[in-house]
């Protein structure tokens, strides 16, 4: 029988991270500052999802006319 | 009434505290806030990944044992635990209480408003765990009243071949390989379905993710991914995604005038373990690799606006493409997306050129 005491629990092996970090311009193109200094929630939400008006010149007549 | 606000938007559906049994453990685990279900005598019986997250446990190490004399013990006094029992033993269906109280950890003192409710249809008690804010540890609280540390619960893990990473989160080493045989079986058993399938998975990937994000901005003293700037919500994505080697992305916000936002990613580590074309084959190449990415953005970027969005991957490196892209889009204009790519249309100018011609508002609704 050993003496030696058991050694406290070690838990898991363990992962770091460590990634140089890149800069701004690098992670984010043609937004200017000022919409990214307003809160994510009301610019993802002021975003037009459904799209713009559409062009006459570039729809058919019948998908102008279903637009309308 | 229940304030569950900071992002219960993550929730596929409005939360109703009094129907959170009938919910699937997926659904508790895209909550942005604490889950907690014990029986009469506070044995965990479910708990949801946001508190996971934030009290530093392992969701499966925790459900099966007693929540007041093995995972928090901070909590075992008249004010918490005799609350409770008292709670239990007198309150009928659909009853509500709610109290302020602190979880001390080592790591920290978490200021939290818990709101106990009982199951609509069994002998089971949902604690609901709100976090205000963070503060550093309290010198002052007993050392031996601290809640549990995941070594507690699980010691020698190392042993057992369990690798965590820096917030006890437990973690996978997956080489790129393990990826390229994902879609080698995918191409083998149901080439048809490698799309959806990997779409799907990256979504309910996305959802978790913006639950991890979630308790990090609230870690950092902040309320919600939504009320922090978009400026930090981008940073922070793309750094969760480039830390763990997926490849660097970057959002494009030029084309958000036209409900089109784009995200390029660099480096993308599926499209260099995507399969490479026979040598000397003029075949087409099976040309998206990142549906699994395109994905979790749809996820993360849901719940920050708020709204259902859909990403989809519209050029590869895979596929000869200089770098790769996706273009996030509202979930009811996915349909014109993907009938320009069943035709053959890459590169997001052919897909903004496909949204054009789409008559508003004729979008599929399936």
């Amino acid at each position: 029988m050993s003496a030696v005491p058991d050694p406290p629990a070690q838990g898991a092996r363990r992962r770091s991270r460590e990634v140089p970090a890149r800069s701004e311009d690098e992670i984010i193109q043609g937004a200017p500052a000022e919409m990214l200094d307003r809160p994510a929630g009301q610019v993802l939400e002021s975003v037009c999802w459904a799209g713009p008006d559409p062009d006459p010149d570039s729809l058919s007549a019948q998908a102008f006319l279903t637009w309308l | 009434m229940l304030d569950l606000a900071p992002s219960s938007s993550i929730a596929p559906t409005p939360f109703n505290p009094h129907r959170v049994d009938d919910l699937s453990d997926a659904e508790l685990d895209s909550l942005a806030f604490g889950v907690i279900a014990l029986d009469e005598e506070g044995t965990v019986l479910r708990y949801n990944l946001y508190e996971s997250r934030l009290a530093r446990l392992d969701q499966h190490q925790v459900v099966g044992r007693n929540f007041f004399t093995e995972v928090a013990r901070c909590a075992r006094n008249e004010a918490f635990q005799g609350r409770f029992l008292a709670f239990a033993a007198r309150a009928a269906a659909g009853e509500v209480d709610r109290f302020d109280y602190i979880f001390d950890f080592k790591f920290g003192a978490q200021n939290v408003v818990i709101e106990l409710v009982r199951a609509a249809a069994a002998p089971r008690w949902y604690l609901f765990v709100n976090r205000s804010s963070i503060a550093p540890p309290r010198p002052s609280f007993p050392v031996e009243l601290l809640a549990a540390e995941q070594r507690d619960l699980a010691p020698d893990e190392g042993l057992q071949g369990v690798l965590r990473d820096e917030l006890e989160r437990r973690i996978v080493d997956a080489p790129a390989p393990f990826f390229a045989a994902l879609r080698a079986t995918c191409d083998r058993l149901a080439p048809e379905s490698w799309q959806l399938f990997a779409t799907e998975w990256g979504v309910q990937w996305g959802r978790r993710t913006a639950v991890d994000l979630e308790a990090s901005v609230l870690e950092r003293g902040e309320r919600s991914l939504r009320e922090i700037s978009m400026r930090e919500v981008a940073t922070l994505i793309a750094a969760y995604l480039s830390e763990r080697g997926w490849g660097a992305p970057s959002f494009d916000f030029a084309l958000t005038t036209e409900g089109l936002l784009v995200v390029n990613l660099d480096r993308s580590a599926l499209a260099e373990a995507a399969p490479r074309p026979p040598r000397k084959s003029d075949a087409p190449r099976d040309d998206l690799a990142c549906h699994i990415v395109a994905g979790c953005l749809a996820g993360i970027l849901s719940s920050v606006a708020g709204r259902r969005l859909a990403a989809r991957e519209v050029a590869c490196v895979a596929g000869g493409a200089d770098r790769c892209a996706m273009v996030v889009v509202a979930h009811e204009r996915r349909a014109v997306v993907d009938a320009a790519l069943g035709e053959g249309n890459r590169g997001v100018e052919s897909i903004r050129a496909a949204l054009r011609r789409a008559p508003r508002g004729a979008e599929s609704t399936r």
